[in-house]
């Protein structure tokens, strides 16, 4: 199945009985599944069950996706509410925004290595850690605005929020990275300039 | 940093800020060496975000779904709603619930029709008679009707559109 075909005709290959355009479907959204439901289980076994169990609900009832949403949308909406459903019946101990102590304690690689350049790979992992470290709420906001590139609208639509909450969140959780990671974003800046 | 909140300086990076805000925005970058830095610095973190990759499952991930999914059947979409069928089935029940008390609390005419044996079979030929005849009546039973013709046309389609699955 080639790379170009659109995830409608996926989908209508699928209920036509073509088992290898599931396969398709699953292997173009597998990782940001999984990194929805990673960010609220934070364990990556629960969460690839989780997102399995996605995929698997999505077959199920792909013949009644209405189409009136993107299906990326749909499926992060229940890849999300799955996550949610796993993490209820687990009880995850995890760390709210709301508290500045709650986050990671990322390692100051600038005042340890001073003439060392911090480079963007590293701001990536620590961003990555950080965002681990936030509430599962929290963390699907940042991934699902950034890595999904999904709206505000579509944000607030699979995460069942208002707009106006969503981008309340998004102002707060990215001042708060940013005060989190402000001497790597200071170096960061100073190798831009 | 004295004018602009953070908020209008992500608003103005997201490029959902208003057209009059952007341009304050412009015009006082060149003269604000707070504002630069300070939206330089949301500037980088807004750039890092975009670049996070997503976390990758493991190599059997799409392999391990695809052998859950033979023995699953779709869950086609329903003409007739398991609400509507509810709703529909629980007003017909009231319905004959609400015609059989009234038959029964019907006046007895039967001592003048001379059918004194039978009182409630005549109550009911009285009653089935005038029904028959009630524009009620025809409603309810177009109604039936479609109900009945969307419920088969919902099994008919079920069973025709529904995947043989070869294992």
């Amino acid at each position: 199945m080639s790379t170009n075909t659109s995830d409608g005709q996926l989908i209508d290959a699928v209920i036509r009985g073509d088992h290898a355009a599931y396969r398709s479907l699953v292997e173009r959204y597998q990782k940001y599944v999984f990194t929805i439901t990673y960010n609220v289980l934070k364990n990556r076994e629960e969460a690839e069950e989780a997102a399995q169990d996605v995929f698997i609900k999505v077959y199920r009832t792909l013949a009644s996706f209405e189409r009136k949403s993107k299906f990326s949308t749909w499926l992060y909406t229940i890849a999300y509410r799955t996550a949610l459903d796993y993490q209820k019946k687990k009880k995850y101990n995890t760390r709210s925004i709301d508290s500045e102590e709650s986050y990671l304690q990322i390692e100051d690689t600038k005042s340890k290595n001073p003439d060392q350049s911090m480079h963007q790979e590293d701001l990536k992992e620590k961003l990555k850690a950080a965002i681990r470290e936030l509430k599962p709420g929290d963390a699907s906001v940042i991934t699902l605005f950034y890595l999904h590139e999904k709206s505000v609208q579509e944000v607030a639509q699979i995460m069942d929020l208002t707009v106006s909450n969503v981008k309340t969140k998004l102002h707060r959780l990215r001042e708060a990275l940013r005060s989190q990671l402000e001497q790597q974003l200071k170096t960061e800046i100073q190798d831009l300039l | 940093m004295k004018n602009f909140t953070e908020e209008q300086l992500w608003n103005f990076i997201d490029g959902s800020c208003t057209e009059e805000e952007r341009q304050q925005i412009e015009q006082a970058l060149p003269e604000n060496e707070a504002l630069r830095l300070a939206l330089a610095e949301r500037m980088a973190l807004h750039q890092a975000l975009q670049k996070i990759e997503a976390e990758e499952p493991s190599m059997r991930f799409a392999t391990n779904i695809m052998e859950r999914l033979p023995n699953i059947r779709f869950a086609l979409p329903q003409l007739v709603s398991p609400k509507l069928r509810r709703g529909f089935l629980l007003a017909m029940t009231s319905l004959s619930a609400a015609i059989v008390v009234m038959v029964l609390n019907l006046p007895d005419t039967s001592s003048a029709s001379g059918t004194e044996s039978m009182p409630y079979v005549n109550r009911w030929v009285e009653w089935t008679t005038s029904l028959v005849n009630s524009p009620i009546t025809l409603i309810i039973g177009c109604m039936g009707l479609s109900f009945l013709l969307l419920t088969f046309l919902d099994g008919y389609l079920k069973k025709r559109f529904v995947l043989k699955k070869t294992a």
